[in-house]
């Protein structure tokens, strides 16, 4: 296992909602493993929901830019830029990062409404999804440095959701059309990524606007297609894909409507399985969907 | 010669709800996830149909949107659909039209700082990983900021509108 290493780059960690909420193994691995790569998460009191930028923001949009600028300003007071381990609270914190810069008097406004709580925002404040963090401030050599049982029986296909590249003038990580760099994370990992066509959404807010069979559908030709193209497992960069493809796959495959389904792994657990931690410490054993070559190969590591 | 005047436009790009200028081409519809949604085509994409609906605030598929701004990438004509569906939702959710489990997130937002309520199982799992309780420092402060922008006014607008529209249907009952 590799040391600790002395902080070289600190981040207030935003947490979110939904992994500390559902997925909070996703947050123990990135507080086991960030130390190891040289990053101090900084953990900051008041930090709220981000808030959520699909349905929040639709349903009042200055309160959604508010409580954005509000976490903005706790990490500006603390003077550190913000890690996300979640794409869709980075992109919410960069939008609002975004239209205020761009907005003088938008700014005045939430800035009148905050101050009534005491608080107060100057400017932007850097805010990364962890994915890009690890390729822009690490770096992939710092990940593969740090590997240390490759992963290299896994053939596997990166779905980036909705956030994680897009929009891309406010996030600025990756074509969102032709990503690369989840791909060259992989392979930091020892993994071989494979390309695929159907890089839309995953499928969730069908899901969550109570649409299930269509969700299914997506699902069951996202998965086709990355298999069709070579992949025997599919990671993700965003708990609520996890969700819908960990849980959306095992009820599509008990309705009938999919077949055996593809592993998903959510990339901080494959970091954890390549950097040494044990398949119970990466939370891997309470997984549903086990198959294939991909799985026996996570099993063959413990 | 004739001249175009395109100085109007910029103006109407910055307010967003810039559904005139949409000419139909579809591309939008490309990777849009709400065209999965029973009933879409290439022909009657699911962007159209918002544009085109004389009722938006009730419109079936509103809130499905996942607001992954792919459209808005590849739009030649810069309408920025996601950001137009921002729009109509503020107004539908205003209008006590939108799907209750909209309002039940803006209240647990406000009354939890999280939009996912926490449950005694994850708290459990929590300890057991070592991780910290989850906080809600935040609570007190949000309440008093959704009363400044008037969100709580909205979502109590729309509970009245609920119930007298419940009221409403009971007495048609009894009649
Ligand atoms: S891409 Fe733009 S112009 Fe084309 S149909 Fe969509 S909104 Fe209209
Ligand atoms: S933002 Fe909404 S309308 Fe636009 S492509 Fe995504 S799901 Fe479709």
């Amino acid at each position: 296992m590799t040391d600790i290493k002395i902080p070289e780059k600190r981040y207030a960690f935003f947490l979110g909602c939904l992994i500390p909420a559902r997925f909070p193994r996703f947050e123990y691995l990135a507080r086991v493993l960030f130390p190891k790569l040289g990053v101090e998460l900084v953990d900051i009191e008041g930090f709220s929901c981000c808030p959520d930028p699909v349905r929040f923001k639709g349903a009042d949009q200055l309160t959604w830019i508010v409580l954005a600028a509000r976490n903005l300003a706790l990490a500006q007071q603390a003077g550190l830029p913000i890690i996300t381990i979640c794409p869709t609270c980075a992109m919410t914190l960069m939008t609002a990062n975004h239209e205020l810069q761009r907005n003088p008097d938008l700014l005045r406004k939430v800035n009148g409404v905050l101050e009534k709580t005491g608080r107060h925002l100057d400017g932007p404040v850097e805010v990364k999804h962890f994915m890009k963090a690890l390729y822009e401030d690490l770096g992939t050599h710092r990940l593969r440095d740090a590997v240390e049982r490759p992963l290299s029986f896994l053939h596997i296909a990166y779905h980036g959701g909705c956030h994680e590249n897009n929009p891309v003038d406010i996030v600025q990580f990756d074509n969102p059309f032709n990503p690369r760099k989840s791909g060259e994370l992989l392979e930091a990992l020892g993994a071989h990524p494979v390309d695929y066509l159907e890089i839309g959404c995953c499928g969730s807010p069908l899901s969550l606007d109570g649409k299930m069979s269509d969700s299914h559908k997506i699902m069951k030709s996202k998965t086709e297609d990355m298999v069709h193209h070579g992949a025997g497992a599919m990671a993700v960069g965003c708990a609520s894909c996890f969700q819908q493809f960990e849980i959306g796959q095992t009820m599509a495959i008990r309705g009938g409507i999919m077949g055996a389904g593809i592993p998903v792994f959510h990339f901080l657990e494959l970091m954890g399985l390549a950097m040494g931690l044990s398949l119970e410490e990466t939370g891997l054993g309470g997984h549903k969907i086990k198959n294939g070559k991909a799985w026996e190969g996570v099993v063959s590591l413990d | 010669m004739i001249g175009i005047d395109f100085s109007g436009r910029k103006k109407l790009y910055e307010i967003g709800t810039l559904r005139e200028v949409c000419f139909q081409c579809s591309v939008c519809a490309l990777h849009c996830v709400v065209q999965n949604v029973e009933g879409y085509d290439i022909r009657n994409t699911f962007v159209y149909d918002v544009f085109g609906s004389d009722d938006p605030d009730h419109h079936r598929a509103l809130w499905t949107c996942s607001g992954c701004h792919k459209c808005h990438e590849v739009c030649p004509q810069d309408v920025n659909p996601a950001r137009v569906i921002d729009d109509l939702r503020e107004q539908s959710f205003k209008n006590g039209c939108a799907p209750s489990y909209v309002y039940d997130l803006a209240r647990l937002v406000i009354r939890t700082g999280m939009a996912f309520p926490v449950t005694r199982r994850t708290l459990k799992e929590r300890e057991k990983m070592g991780l910290q309780p989850i906080e809600t420092a935040a609570a007190g402060e949000i309440r008093q900021i959704a009363g400044i922008t008037g969100l709580l006014d909205k979502i109590e607008a729309a509970q009245e509108k609920d119930k007298s529209e419940d009221r409403g249907q009971g007495e048609k009952q009894d009649d």
